[in-house]
């Protein structure tokens, strides 16, 4: 070899070296974070349609980083998958195997009862500095863990979302008073009466309320629980108390079969919003517990269908919430070795406006964190952005039976009280037998 | 080149043969060219080992056994008693069964009405064929979304069709879980004979084709009328291809899911009234996790199924497999 082939051979080595060392020694001072994060684009990717780009995962590591420099965070992303290779055994794998700190976690209040995650509550109480962003959601979301039985082992990171819609401009037609932020069980009957009818400026047949007859648990649970009523109860040993067969439930059941009839007749055949819905040609004036992935997107794309497409804070109950609960649970495992740098990231992947605009650009996720209005002004600049922005906060717990077969046996005893096959006391008798018949099952 | 002592292919007389050789010169006629057969065969024989008849013993098996914390326990047969003392697989196994007889009754005959009409048909057969055996060819899944928007009963095509020629009381059609002739399971009946009539139809006119022309030329010599040849030749020469057609649409209608599915959802709504036994196991296993009691259900099922054929067999066929022998 030549000498100056020799020095340049050298040379090189050196620079690789020193590179690969740097690269080592920077790695070194950061304290490394796992999280599992489920169902994020791992690229960036283009919708063909819309043109819309969806940020890879990589975004949100990189401005986690930026603003952490002293945590390495580490996201391992995986799909949802269905049965095998679902999300539900890779999580159950990952946290036998202590393959991350942090997870968003479906399924957290069973891993909860197991031992298996941090009770955050402490955590809490040991951070001086910690803020509560999630307003009365950290009191909602407690449950029952080994080491404290009103625990809290999860923070809402992003959610969906159900909120009263209503249609201002039928509102305007009947000359009838808007709906208020948030209105009562009697406020929207009364008003659902009166917007039910001939609409006096188009002449088109309206109607004052609507349901969704395949999903007409979650707005049925919805008015129970504006009435007080509690569905039961998950004790120490992971049993389930379930009573739907009480007064409250049968007046809520009375109260919802009453207003249907102010719902277009095939509603209870329904599994969306009504047709019609965000365009001139809806005759649908009030939607409880309607979803939000309907409307966001439009709202935003067009603007002037925010002055009529209004949304009010779901039905809430004497405890001061209400609404189904659809959040993702950020929690973190009981074996994980760097717990501080976690509690860190896991403050600001459930909180930060940058985490929580990567989950509404990326997957049309709603903030859970007060910073929603920083994240996302395009929403917060809506008539009713507060509403859209801080009902998440007030949602129920989520149900730990949402889906097994008690969800299964009240959908189908309010779908007989709907069409009239059954009075509402029988659907709540059959509801209670069959709910009871599974609970028997449990172990 | 050598010889073994007793090979079939000895010449008799050459000293070698023995009380064995005609035998074994016999089993060798019979096998030689079979085993090439075989090995064609066994590929798809391992795959339906493999896929169907484990996954079923494991079902047999999952239905005697308990899945706890502990491990599977043995449960001897007490989810067959639960499932036969619960009233929502009576509902569906009722549904399933009555689903299948409205099917049966309005598809056949209206198959044999379509399929001797286009037996006449000199021209455009074939086309019409296609037409009709068209939906067919389409996913069940598809199927039934279009049927939504046919039956949905506030701006489905249906009902404003009928609105338009000046009705004002519709039906409710897949809102409605009653058991009348405009409800749900009149509007899934319907699904079903519009995605079913083309294969009814190609299988009757089959069988309308290989009725010999004589009998209808004696019958016309006789005096008959079209009519008459119809009932009288027409109608009991095509009995096996009705048996054929029961036993198939049977089976097809025990097993119904897809199209139910779709327009139901997992309970089979409106308050379970399109819940076919399938769609129980299904919810069962797999929206309830209580694997047992599905797979008692599947057990239960594959013995209706059984029984359906064997009743077929010896009530309809054993006639003409007697006649063919």
């Amino acid at each position: 070899m030549k000498p100056l082939s020799r020095r340049l051979l050298f040379l090189s080595t050196a620079i690789v070296t020193s590179l690969f060392a740097g690269v080592a020694l920077q790695a070194q001072d950061k304290v490394p974070v796992s999280v599992l994060m489920i169902g994020y684009p791992d690229q960036d990717s283009t919708d063909a349609v819309t043109g819309v780009v969806s940020p890879g995962i990589g975004h949100l590591e990189e401005a986690f980083e930026a603003a952490n420099p002293g945590i390495d965070l580490q996201i391992i992303n995986i799909p949802w998958g269905e049965g095998a290779t679902g999300y539900a055994p890779k999580t159950e794998a990952m946290i036998q195997g202590n393959e991350a700190c942090l997870y968003e976690m479906p399924g957290a209040a069973a891993f909860a009862r197991r031992g298996a995650l941090v009770d955050l509550s402490k955590l809490i109480e040991a951070d001086s500095s910690f803020v509560n962003l999630w307003g009365p959601a950290l009191t909602t979301l407690r449950i029952w863990g080994p080491d404290n039985p009103q625990g809290l082992y999860f923070i809402p990171n992003n959610t969906g979302e159900r909120v009263i819609h209503w249609d201002a401009t039928l509102f305007d037609h009947y000359g009838v008073e808007p709906l208020s932020k948030n209105p009562t069980l009697d406020e929207i009957a009364e008003k659902a009466k009166l917007l039910t009818g001939t609409d006096p400026v188009t002449g088109e047949q309206t109607y004052g309320y609507y349901y969704q007859g395949k999903y007409a648990v979650w707005q049925f649970l919805s008015i129970a629980h504006a009435m007080g009523a509690n569905w039961g109860s998950v004790g120490a040993d992971g049993k389930m108390t379930i009573e739907w067969n009480t007064p409250t439930y049968l007046k809520a059941l009375e109260w919802f079969v009453d207003m249907a009839k102010y719902a277009p007749e095939g509603a209870l055949a329904s599994d969306g919003m009504p047709q019609g819905f965000l365009s001139d040609d809806n005759v649908v004036a009030i939607i409880p517990e309607g979803e939000q992935g309907y409307f966001i997107q439009p709202l935003i794309a067009n603007p002037d269908l925010q002055a009529r497409y209004r949304s009010s804070f779901n039905l809430r109950g004497p405890d001061g919430v209400g609404g189904v609960s659809t959040i993702s649970p950020l929690a973190m495992a009981a074996s994980c070795e760097n717990k501080d740098a976690a509690w860190t990231a896991l403050k600001w992947l459930a909180g930060s406006a940058d985490a929580e605009r990567y989950y509404f650009e990326s997957n049309g996720r709603i903030p859970t964190s007060s910073a929603g209005a920083e994240a996302l002004p395009q929403i917060a600049s809506f008539p009713d952005g507060d509403v859209v922005l801080t009902q998440p906060q007030f949602a129920e717990a989520p149900y730990p039976w949402a889906a097994a077969q008690p969800r299964w046996a009240m959908q189908t005893a309010l779908e007989g009280a709907l069409a009239g096959t059954l009075t509402p006391a029988q659907a709540l008798e059959q509801a209670q037998a069959e709910t009871d018949a599974w609970l028997a099952e449990q172990q | 080149m050598t010889r073994e002592p007793g090979s079939a292919s000895f010449p008799a007389g050459s000293g070698y043969s023995t009380s064995e050789g005609p035998m074994r010169r016999a089993f060798s006629s019979l096998t030689r060219g079979v085993w090439v057969w075989y090995t064609f065969l066994l590929p798809p024989l391992l795959l339906i080992l493999v896929f169907v008849g484990y996954p079923t013993l494991l079902a047999f098996r999952q239905s005697f056994y308990t899945r706890t914390p502990e491990g599977q326990v043995f449960a001897g047969t007490y989810h067959f008693e639960r499932l036969l003392t619960n009233s929502i697989f009576w509902g569906a196994l009722g549904n399933t069964i009555l689903l299948g007889l409205a099917f049966l009754a309005i598809v056949i005959p209206l198959a044999t009405i379509f399929a001797s009409m286009l037996n006449r048909v000199r021209h455009g057969a074939t086309p019409l064929k296609v037409i009709y055996f068209l939906p067919q060819l389409t996913s069940s899944v598809a199927i039934a979304i279009m049927f939504h928007y046919v039956f949905q009963p506030d701006w489905g095509l249906l009902n404003g069709g009928l609105r338009s020629i000046g009705l004002s009381e519709v039906p409710l059609w897949l809102a409605d879980p009653r058991f009348n002739l405009t409800g749900s399971r009149a509007a899934v009946t319907v699904l079903a004979v519009w995605a079913g009539l083309g294969y009814f139809i190609i299988v009757t006119l089959a069988g309308l084709q290989s009725i010999p022309a004589d009998l209808y030329d004696a019958a016309a010599i006789d005096g008959a009328t079209p009519l008459q040849a119809w009932f009288t030749i027409t109608l009991p020469s095509l009995r096996p291809t009705f048996i054929f057609l029961i036993m198939t649409g049977t089976i097809d209608a025990l097993s119904r899911f897809g199209d139910l599915w779709t327009l139901g959802g997992p309970g089979g709504a409106p308050a379970r009234s399109l819940q076919s036994i399938v769609m129980y196991m299904f919810q069962t296993g797999f929206e309830s996790n209580d694997f047992s009691l599905s797979a008692a259900t599947a057990v239960v099922f594959f013995l209706i199924v059984l029984g359906v054929t064997i009743i077929a067999f010896w009530g309809f066929l054993r006639k003409e497999f007697k006649a063919m022998k």
